[in-house]
């Protein structure tokens, strides 16, 4: 049995802006066991990123973590004082986001800015600092003429590779990936990919959380997917599970929204309707008003979270009794 | 033959590029459109595919008059588009663009039914009010938009990038144009609903007898959406010829690269993997053009050949024509072929 | 919904305008004569004359009132002339760019270096007095404001994607400018026309005292308070002190407006920024 390394129960964090609150997150839980990879998949306004910020409680302004647990090794994220979850950041959980511009210090040099990270989060001298940063730059492939380069003379996958870096420099236990190669060219975007994976097979106990819209990328990294639609779960599961037989008709329709290259034939649907308008979402399971299967229930109670079938877990009437599920399909009962 | 709407010859633009803050531009060009040649018929879906900076983008910009070309010809109709006529109010309304994000390109000021009717407006395409909205509201619903009355009054703000999107198209289409250039229509979207404003164009082309310019990033998109396809690098066309020929079975190295990149679900065709390392992921700057075969600095093929001569788009087979001096080669060896061929 | 202070602000500003037409209103309704001379020379404030009367007997509340109309009217043609010659060049030349653009820049540059009032006292000395001719004398110094503040606001929209989508649909340079970007600029035009018309006023008046306003026996602001200054000496403070009091408000009024217009506008903009 893998150990569990982040363990998040009933986690809620809404937005509160000054006409309405949005609840960003309304009930998430999900673990993530030690050098695992978990990939969330979500569209607009589903949460995903909320998950990532909450855990670092990093959350921007008039967001607040609401309510719900999050433990790292067994201990207690939320109970810290600020100075303690500061040591946390970087040290235990880093975290990877899609701009690297933001990251850096545009004034500063790459290499000279590692060093400082390292030298502030570990207690070691200037040349102590000075090798671990060499040692990680070759860990991400990126030339050693590259530590004299300013934030904005490195391309955006160099960039990418810098702020990979930036986040494994203190070895934590946790990265938080958060669209990591979505601004990227589909060349650099697999370079980038493939350091991951061999990151990953690298640091052997390194676990990861991997924020993504694209299922297809989020497919290549992760054992665990954690499907978030609204604010709210709708199903967990193996990747293989996920996309070979998925449960719930959103995660149905999603993995055939992606047009697959392969193939003579190219077929990819649409989801009708859009995604969810977060300050006033819809009533019940919140992914009814778009669901070919939905029926009254569905727009009235909220389905509860089950697990389906071994490691496999759906919120949807269909899989609760009286909901029609049949032979890895469903039919409507009406 | 085949009725051309486009036909574009030796395109070429050019941007002052300067180095240094203080240096003056001393000749140094960025070569976004270095000598492009192609030809779109009637009712064809023509894709251009590639990364940023290969000079897609540009290339549509400059057939719609948004952007002033450096050399070469651009033909409507077999009629030189120069730039004396290029702002002719006919061939406005008769090429018309789709942009990537709809919020920047539809001016939130204005409502809905302010950008529709500014078109008709222009081109004093309807006559009395009542005919406007008649107009008006025929448009919204070729594009999905089930109660077009609601939206009327609504900013762009208001409504999704779905919606919005289609009421971009809906703009487009208000005019009855011939030509549309479509400039990743999709890109800003969710993700499950692309499918659905692809397919609408795909409608609406039948429907409307429309011809498209579709400039993507994304392969798997261009291969479903368009009929034809080129890829460019650098300013340059590589590889051009049916889609399902050129992103199923690509030829060219870089094509190749390409298609490899593309991350899948089927864990068994992941591979992106084994992509060479010299392929790298860095494209070179376009003032600094790699010299012979621009693609050769990354290519695992690549020789003293390719360094020193640029190889010219040929015929390999019917209707399927790729720049690279080792193309048959290539073909022929399915062992250095970089992916395996897919099943027809 | 508006900020507290620049609220009030506007309320202020437009009382103190009211008031000031008010009083104007009142002299015609009344139906008090400016140039009714009388014996009661230099009287000083009483009931029969609240403000008092000057060297030739005629009763200074008549005539500060009276001259709120034509200080009010020929601050206001400077403003317009100011504003259609300045925001109108100031958007095709920003528009347009390339050369015509850095000479028009430089010229205007070059006027906007100069003191409005200075430009004015040249400009009227050779042109003479008169409502149009005063106005334009005036106007001339204030068109660099607007063609800075237009062409600025041009210049940053001019690079917006839809701009370019509304170029592609057809429409015509005289539609993008007008239809698409002035409006942009016009909460600015606004707030610089009202503080303007503050600054109109001190010039009509600074031109009257020096002599080159409105001729004799038009009564006007600063060219009473310029006669005036010659009796102060002998005890008369009234017939200086009234006329600068009525500059003083009516500047003040359109100064508060103006400045609380251009806050509310900036709160407006910001906050929209903020939605999208």
């Amino acid at each position: 049995m893998t150990e569990s390394l982040l363990k998040v129960s009933d986690l809620r964090s809404y937005y509160y802006l000054p006409s309405f609150i949005v609840k960003a997150i309304d009930s998430v839980s999900f673990e993530i066991a030690k050098a695992e990879a978990l990939g969330i998949i979500g569209e607009s306004g589903s949460g995903k990123s909320t998950i990532g910020w909450s855990v670092l409680r990093a959350l921007p302004n008039p967001g607040r973590i609401v309510n719900g647990d999050i433990r790292l090794d067994g201990r207690s994220l939320l109970a810290l004082d600020r100075e303690e979850m500061r040591k946390i950041r970087w040290k235990e959980i880093a975290m990877v986001t899609q701009s690297a511009m933001s990251s850096f210090d545009p004034l500063m040099r790459i290499g000279d800015q590692i060093v400082e990270a390292i030298s502030v989060h570990e207690d070691i001298p200037q040349e102590g600092a000075m090798e671990r940063a060499k040692e990680i730059f070759k860990e991400v492939s990126l030339e050693s003429s590259r530590f004299k380069s300013y934030p904005h003379e490195l391309s955006g996958g160099m960039r990418q590779r810098a702020m990979i870096a930036m986040a494994l420099i203190c070895n934590p236990k946790l990265v938080i990936a958060d669209e990591p190669t979505t601004a990227l060219d589909v060349i650099v975007q697999a370079q980038i990919l493939k350091l991951m994976d061999n990151l990953k097979s690298n640091l052997k106990s390194l676990s990861i959380m991997f924020i993504s819209h694209d299922l297809s990328v989020v497919a290549g990294i992760s054992d665990k997917i954690l499907v978030v639609y609204g604010g709210k779960m709708m199903e967990y599961g193996t990747t293989n599970e996920i996309i070979k037989n998925p449960l719930h008709p959103y995660t149905i329709d999603f993995v055939n929204a992606f047009p697959n290259i392969d193939g003579a034939r190219m077929s990819f649907e649409s989801i009708p309707g859009d995604p969810p308008d977060m300050r006033n979402p819809p009533t019940g399971c919140v992914f009814h008003p778009r669901c070919k299967y939905a029926w009254t229930k569905c727009k009235e109670v909220t389905p509860t979270w089950k697990e389906t079938e071994k490691g496999h877990f759906v919120a949807c009437h269909l899989h609760e009794a009286g909901g029609a599920w049949e032979h890895g399909r469903p039919h409507h009962t009406r | 033959m085949e009725d051309l709407i486009i036909r574009v010859e030796q395109l070429k633009k050019w941007f002052p590029a300067r180095k240094r803050l203080l240096e003056r531009s001393a000749g140094n060009w960025v070569r976004a459109v270095d000598g492009v040649d192609f030809s779109i018929a009637k009712g064809e879906i023509f894709g251009l595919v590639g990364e940023s900076g290969c000079g897609k983008t540009t290339t549509g910009r400059l057939i719609l008059a948004l952007e002033n070309k450096t050399g070469g010809s651009i033909y409507y109709k077999n009629q030189e588009i120069s730039s004396l006529t290029r702002n002719q109010k006919e061939l406005r309304r008769a090429m018309q663009v789709i942009f990537q994000n709809p919020y920047e390109s539809l001016e939130s000021r204005l409502s809905i039914f302010q950008l529709l009717s500014e078109p008709l407006k222009i081109h004093n395409l309807a006559s009395t009010e009542a005919e406007m909205h008649k107009k008006i509201r025929e448009i919204l619903s070729e594009v999905d938009i089930a109660e077009p009355e609601e939206f009327l009054q609504k900013h762009p703000f208001e409504l999704s990038g779905g919606q919005l999107q289609r009421v971009a198209i809906a703009r487009a289409l208000i005019l009855e144009p011939d030509f549309i250039f479509a400039d990743e229509p999709v890109s800003m979207l969710d993700v499950s609903i692309r499918a659905g404003i692809l397919k609408l164009l795909l409608r609406l082309r039948e429907k409307m007898g429309l011809t498209y310019l579709f400039v993507t990033h994304d392969l798997a998109i261009s291969k479903f959406t368009c009929n034809r396809v080129a890829v460019m690098y650098l300013g340059k066309i590589v590889e051009i010829g049916q889609s399902h020929e050129v992103l199923g079975r690509p030829l060219h190295p870089y094509s190749q690269a390409l298609r490899m990149a593309i991350p899948t679900l089927d864990a068994e065709r992941r591979t992106y993997k084994d992509l060479p390392d010299v392929i790298g992921g860095e494209i070179p700057n376009a003032v600094e053009i790699p010299s012979g075969c621009r693609f050769h600095p990354r290519c695992p093929y690549a020789t003293t050949l390719c360094k020193e001569k640029e190889p010219e788009l040929r015929e390999l087979k019917k209707g399927h024509h790729v720049a690279c001096h080792y193309a048959e080669d290539l073909q022929a060896d399915s062992h250095t072929s970089l992916i395996q061929n897919e099943p027809n | 919904m508006w900020p507290k202070s620049s609220r009030s602000m506007v309320i202020a500003g437009t009382v103190i305008i009211v008031v000031v037409l008010a009083l104007d209103a009142y002299t015609h309704i009344v139906g008090l004569n400016p140039f009714a001379t009388s014996y009661q020379v230099l009287s000083p404030p009483s009931f029969a004359h609240v403000m008092g009367t000057d060297q030739i007997g005629r009763d200074i509340f008549s005539r500060v009132s009276f001259g709120t109309t034509f200080s009010l009217l020929v601050a206001f043609v400077s403003v317009i002339i100011s504003v259609g010659v300045g925001s109108v060049t100031g958007a095709f030349s920003g528009f347009f760019g390339g050369k015509i653009d850095r000479v028009t820049s430089l010229a205007f540059d070059a006027l906007y270096a100069l003191p409005p009032l200075i430009i004015a006292i040249l400009i009227a000395a050779m042109i003479g007095p008169g409502i149009v001719n005063t106005g334009l004398a005036i106007g001339i110094g204030y068109m660099p404001q607007y063609f800075r503040v237009v062409r600025g606001i041009i210049l940053s929209i001019k690079e917006r994607p839809f701009i370019e989508s509304t170029r592609a649909i057809g429409a015509g340079y005289g539609t993008l400018i007008f239809h698409h970007m002035i409006p942009y600029a016009i909460p600015s035009i606004i707030a610089l026309m009202t503080l303007n018309m503050g600054s109109g006023i001190v010039d009509v008046a600074g031109l009257g005292f020096l002599g080159l306003g409105l001729p004799p026996p038009t009564p006007e602001w600063g060219t009473d308070l310029g006669r005036g200054r010659d009796f102060i000496t002998s005890g008369a403070w009234w017939p200086s002190t009234f006329p600068g009091l009525m500059i003083v408000m009516s500047v003040l009024g359109f100064t508060l407006l103006g400045q609380g217009l251009d806050e509310v506008f900036r709160s407006a903009s910001t906050k929209q920024k903020e939605k999208f």
